[in-house]
């Protein structure tokens, strides 16, 4: 009996020592760092929300603006639509606020629409809030010769 | 009955036979001031946020909501509860807002908004009373707690300042005018100013 139990542990600890290795290899792009699912490692910190971030440039035309403004507690359903508040047109004025372009008031087959087109109604959808996190990865995105790495600072 | 009250009445209007005028006053002045602490101390547990959720209508939506919101937990653990934005602080008005409120036990009573649906169907209906009443004091119950002259505008957010500093500077508009929503979850807004 207590050989038999042994030979378990003994081809146990064997099985062990031979896969972890395997479990352990870091990811191809250094996204995840070697032993992490063999091993347990600090988790990283929770990044703070941008609250007050400057305009970021965009990469080209046409790309979403992600938003320089915290988000918290911004209700977004069918109830109310806080963004709109402030960046419909008819209240950006008021609101100080840039308001959202011809696009936001056009529906698929591009007729322009009074109120802001259903597809435009979720802006989270397309425009993200920001963290104060650098970006895991680099970004050699290049557009028209410029280099884009608005995240890097 | 009628002989007792009768008698009651004997006994009220004779002038007192073994009591000093002196012990009298002071009975009932420490009787008022029984009355009335016991009067004040009632009424302050009805300010305590274990009163308003005590029921189950005010902890299902309007408790719920507040949780994940700035005022019950932010980076400064300062946290609002019920009373600090719904009853007024000063006396005469707070015992005119409980008299009020009888109103709101009627309602619980009858289940009036005892469901989720109901609830939701009501919501805008006292979502305006509230706004209204703030707009009527100048946000006053906010203001127990923010005050215009100790705001810092230079460490508040670019958005906050650019509106601090003209609109609400100004008198143009009060808190609640641009913080709808800030504790719980809107109503349908449609044709509400502003939304
Ligand atoms: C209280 C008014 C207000 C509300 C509510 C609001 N914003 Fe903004 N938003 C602003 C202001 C003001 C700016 C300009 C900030 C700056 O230039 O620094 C801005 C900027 C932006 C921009 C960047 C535009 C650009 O050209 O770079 C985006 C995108 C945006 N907001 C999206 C949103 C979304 C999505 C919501 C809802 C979750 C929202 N906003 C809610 C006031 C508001
Ligand atoms: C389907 C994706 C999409 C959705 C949803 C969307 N937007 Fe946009 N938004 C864009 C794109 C793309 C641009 C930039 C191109 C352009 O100007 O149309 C833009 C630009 C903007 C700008 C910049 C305006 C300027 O002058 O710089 C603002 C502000 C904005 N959106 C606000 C909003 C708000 C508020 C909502 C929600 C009501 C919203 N967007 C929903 C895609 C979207
Ligand atoms: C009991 C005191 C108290 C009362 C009453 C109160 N607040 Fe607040 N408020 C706070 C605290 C504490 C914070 C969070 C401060 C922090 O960020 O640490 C806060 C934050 C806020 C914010 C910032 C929101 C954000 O996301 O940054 C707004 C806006 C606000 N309150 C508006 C109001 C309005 C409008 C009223 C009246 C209906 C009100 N407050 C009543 C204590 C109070
Ligand atoms: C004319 C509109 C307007 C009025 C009136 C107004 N605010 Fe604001 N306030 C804003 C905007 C816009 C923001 C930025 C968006 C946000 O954080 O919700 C803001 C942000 C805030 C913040 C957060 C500040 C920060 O740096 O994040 C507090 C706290 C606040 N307001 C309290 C008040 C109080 C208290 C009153 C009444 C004495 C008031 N506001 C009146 C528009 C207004
Ligand atoms: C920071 C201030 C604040 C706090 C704290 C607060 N409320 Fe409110 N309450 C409001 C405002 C402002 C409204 C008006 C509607 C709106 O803007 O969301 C409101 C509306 C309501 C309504 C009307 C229905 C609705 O959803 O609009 C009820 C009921 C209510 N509050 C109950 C409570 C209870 C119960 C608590 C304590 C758990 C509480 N409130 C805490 C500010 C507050």
């Amino acid at each position: 009996m207590k050989a038999a139990v042994a030979i378990l542990l003994g081809l146990m600890l064997a099985a062990a020592a031979g896969a972890s290795p395997n479990l352990s290899a870091p990811a191809p792009d250094g996204l995840r760092p070697g032993g992490s699912l063999a091993d347990s490692h600090p988790a990283p910190v929770i990044a703070p929300p941008e609250r007050d971030a400057h305009p970021t440039p965009r990469a080209h035309p046409y790309l979403p603006p992600v938003v320089p403004h915290h988000v918290r507690d911004h209700q977004l359903d069918l109830n109310a639509n806080r963004c709109l508040s402030c960046h419909d047109v008819g209240r950006a004025e008021a609101m100080l606020a840039p308001p959202m372009t011809p696009t936001h008031y056009r529906d698929r087959e591009g007729k322009e629409t009074e109120r802001i087109a259903g597809g435009r109604y979720f802006c989270l959808q397309c425009h993200v809030a920001q963290q104060q996190v650098r970006s895991p990865v680099g970004n050699d995105f290049f557009y028209q010769g410029r280099r884009h790495a608005p995240l890097d600072r | 009955m009628r002989r007792w009250i009768v008698e009651f009445w004997r006994t009220l209007s004779r002038p007192s036979q073994h009591f000093s005028l002196g012990f009298l006053a002071l009975g009932g002045f420490v009787a008022g001031i029984l009355f009335w602490g016991g009067f004040n101390t009632a009424m302050e547990f009805t300010n305590t946020e274990t009163f308003c959720i005590a029921c189950h209508e005010m902890e299902a939506n309007p408790y719920a909501e507040l949780k994940p919101t700035i005022h019950y937990t932010n980076r400064s653990g300062v946290r609002a509860t019920c009373s600090d934005c719904h009853v007024p602080q000063d006396w005469t008005r707070k015992v005119a807002r409980k008299m009020e409120a009888s109103k709101e036990v009627w309602g619980w009573v009858f289940g009036t908004i005892n469901t989720p649906e109901k609830y939701e169907a009501k919501r805008r209906e006292l979502a305006e009373r509230e706004w209204a009443r703030l707009r009527a004091n100048d946000s006053l119950e906010c203001r127990n707690c923010h005050t215009f002259e100790y705001m810092d505008f230079t460490v508040q957010t670019a958005r906050a300042r650019q509106l601090h500093a003209t609109a609400l500077a100004d008198g143009d508009a009060t808190c609640i005018d641009c913080h709808k929503g800030i504790a719980h979850r809107l109503p349908d807004m449609t044709d509400v100013p502003g939304w």
